[in-house]
């Protein structure tokens, strides 16, 4: 792995610093050489993106479906349990399943037209997260409008919202200021300051490798927060029961 | 020396290592109740070869390579399996449940790591998912260090290809296409 010395980099040693494989110490040394080779680093930054993004998709496995049979000779006294919990889960929650079945529901639907989750059940909170991966210089006004028409609809009603517009890859333009125009830096401010409940966060990833690609600084508008992984913040959102919404 | 003092003690340890062996097991076999039933035979398997283990500090790894045997032999017993490590792409067309998919992040990227070659799959999750060490992975799958470097190469790197493929094919189905009328 004396590769970095000759001034370029073989996967393997990419890897390898993805993965760990070298100190903490060792790796900020590493890291500091790499960032002076911009393919080098580019490349580094996809493995990265990869890795988090495998992670992500096996966070929360779906759960099996527990066959009967099969575990007679793993903790059998579960069995037992797990019909005197469900004897006793049964007795106090059917009222509230009897109840939540009469409330109106309203479901949002993605671009997919997909979508099984309510948008508002009782006085749950509803929880949205907008997921910008395309540029929308162009498009900027009618997704904030978008956005700001839930905001202040649900504030009407008085029902509870919290938002995150999460910007990624070439939607990162959104929060640039350089690409942002002066208008829509200014409402993504007066929208920040107006709705405290709504939260613009930026990927880390991709300010990286727009940095190195284009040998710039990205500079972003105040109100962005900043994640590691645009993509493992959403799947995770999407786990938690967010109503995704990609733009 | 024997590490494990007693029968509930095994279990305890196991159990520990239960969530983590299914992730393991549903990243390989990407079928809910394989993946369980797969668990269930490792949890025991360990349980029968508990004597074995003499250090606390590999559980995780004797535990994930039971299970990777009995993965293996399971594969083995079908008939119709097709070794495709260094065949590339088992199939790189999207069917209409592929593309409804899509629509969810993370069954997206899970049906193109479905996509990949066993061999290159275990390295890639064993290294990702169960955070284990390139020595580890090797010990685990009793295969070289260096081999366990170049499948890992090859498995991100063909998943950079499949990922960029399946974000084109999203991009065209969601583009109007043009066509020169005469």
């Amino acid at each position: 792995m004396n590769n970095e010395e000759k001034g370029s980099y073989s996967e393997e040693y990419l890897n390898a610093l993805v993965d760990g494989e070298f100190s903490a110490d060792e790796k900020a040394e590493r890291l500091k050489q790499l960032h002076l080779d911009p393919k080098a680093s580019r490349e580094y930054c996809q493995l990265r993106s990869i890795k988090e993004m495998v992670q992500s998709a096996y966070d929360q496995p779906p759960p099996a479906h527990l066959r009967p049979g099969k575990y007679r000779r793993w903790l059998p006294w579960a069995m037992v349990a797990g019909i005197t919990m469900l004897a006793i889960g049964l007795v106090f929650t059917l009222p509230v399943e009897t109840t939540q079945k009469g409330l109106e529901r309203m479901v949002l639907l993605n671009p997919d037209g997909k979508g099984d989750r309510p948008a508002q059940v009782g006085d749950e909170e509803t929880r949205i997260v907008f997921h910008v991966v395309n540029s929308t210089r162009t498009e900027a006004p009618e997704l904030l409008d978008e956005i700001e028409t839930v905001l202040r609809e649900y504030k009407r009603q008085g029902h509870k919202l919290r938002v995150e517009v999460v910007a990624h890859s070439a939607g990162l333009d959104l929060l640039r200021k350089r690409l942002s125009s002066p208008a829509i830096q200014a409402r993504i401010a007066r929208l920040a300051h107006d709705y405290p409940n709504l939260t613009f966060v930026a990927c880390r990833n991709t300010i990286d490798r727009i940095a190195v690609s284009e040998g710039i600084e990205v500079v972003l508008v105040p109100e962005a927060k900043i994640t590691e992984s645009g993509v493992s913040y959403v799947v995770h959102r999407q786990r938690e029961g967010w109503i995704y919404i990609r733009v | 020396m024997r590490f494990f003092r007693n029968h509930n003690q095994i279990q305890r340890y196991i159990e520990a290592h239960r969530a983590q062996l299914y992730r393991l097991a549903f990243a390989w076999c990407h079928n809910e109740q394989l993946a369980e039933d797969l668990v269930q035979d490792t949890c025991i398997k360990a349980l029968e070869k508990a004597a074995q283990l003499k250090d606390r500090e590999k559980v995780a790894g004797w535990l994930t390579r039971i299970m990777l045997n009995l993965h293996r032999d399971c594969l083995r017993k079908q008939k119709d399996l097709v070794d495709i490590d260094d065949a590339g792409l088992a199939d790189d067309s999207a069917n209409p449940e592929q593309v409804a998919r899509q629509a969810d992040t993370s069954a997206w990227v899970r049906s193109v790591i479905a996509r990949l070659g066993d061999d290159q799959r275990k390295v890639l999750t064993l290294v990702d998912l169960g955070d284990f060490s390139y020595s580890e992975v090797a010990a685990i799958m009793d295969i070289p260090i260096g081999t366990v470097m170049s499948r890992l190469c090859r498995a991100r790197r063909q998943l950079k290809v499949l990922l960029e493929e399946e974000k084109q094919h999203a991009t065209n189905r969601t583009q109007p296409q043009l066509r020169r009328i005469k």
